[in-house]
């Protein structure tokens, strides 16, 4: 059995539509002055590209300056450890010649 | 139409076809009128509707489901509403259930109420003293002919929430419309 149509509810769904006017050249007009997202984003390509690159120079030149002083300290290491070598080196052919075969030789010709 | 012609229109007019964006216009504009008419000054419909397409253009891309376009542009139109009338200082909060206002639906309406058709004048100007909460709901739903599950989307509450605007809505246009009919009587 069908519900009888709530008044207010029949009232409602039977009331004249307010259409309007279509106005599309007032609209057209108006995205005209505003751009799309896309022709916005294809107008800040530009500049996208140009931020693109001075990151990646930036990044490159990071890079450089962190290559360049892990070389350094690498430098600075191998000096050191070259010098203490030769120290260790020199005082142990002074101290025991069998270590170098010239050391004893060289002590006897120089007596 | 069908949902392909949507998502077709609505994909064209993304990468800036302004003939296809017409289309979107044309079909969506006459209802989204109606609908707005009810929610602002008359005078102002036609303003508020501009701004929702215009907006709409802007952000195509944001759309998520292409065919959704109609219950997209209202959603952007009932916020540009509710941006109004917070300009307006008006506010859009509910009335308590404890609002003398608030007739039960299920109250006796009154006997002489139904006895003769109401102007369309009248039930718009009742719709018109509806707080905006209770007005979104019954516009979008009656006068917009949109099923409540949309209306729950496009005001972004629940569905429990639009139903109980709705009959809290029809309760207090009962009681305006049996006022209105004494004035007139």
């Amino acid at each position: 059995m069908n519900t009888p149509l709530d008044p207010v509810e029949s009232a409602l769904r039977s009331l004249p539509p307010l259409l309007g006017e279509n106005d599309w050249p007032d609209l057209r007009e108006r995205l005209s002055r505003r751009r799309s997202f896309r022709s916005r984003l294809r107008l800040a390509a530009p500049t996208f590209r140009w931020v693109g690159v001075c990151l990646a120079v930036l990044l490159a030149f990071g890079f450089w300056q962190a290559m360049q002083g892990r070389r350094s300290v690498v430098a600075s290491e191998s000096g050191a450890e070259l010098r203490t070598w030769l120290a260790a080196h020199q005082d142990a052919t002074i101290s025991e010649n069998v270590i170098d075969p010239w050391a004893e030789p060289v002590a006897e010709a120089t007596k | 139409m069908s949902a392909s012609d949507w998502i077709r229109w609505v994909a064209l007019a993304r990468e800036g076809d302004k003939d296809a964006f017409h289309r979107l216009y044309c079909a969506t504009r006459p209802r989204l009128h109606n609908a707005v008419a009810h929610l602002v000054p008359s005078d102002l419909a036609s303003e508020i509707v501009q701004r929702a397409f215009v907006r709409s253009w802007e952000h195509l891309s944001d759309l998520a489901e292409d065919a959704a376009f109609g219950g997209w542009i209202r959603r952007i139109a009932v916020n540009l509403v509710r941006d109004h009338w917070r300009r307006e200082k008006v506010s859009v909060e509910l009335p308590g259930d404890d609002d003398p206002h608030a007739l039960a639906d299920d109250q006796p309406d009154p006997e002489s109420l139904w006895e003769t058709r109401w102007e369309a004048a009248q039930l718009r100007q009742a719709i018109s003293e509806l707080p905006l909460a209770f007005r979104e709901a019954v516009v979008l739903h009656y006068l917009d002919d949109l099923p409540v599950e949309e209306v729950s989307r496009i005001l972004d509450v629940p569905k429990g929430t639009v139903l109980s605007r709705l009959s809290r809505g029809r309760a207090r246009l009962r009681l305006s419309l049996a006022a209105l009919r004494e004035v007139t009587q």
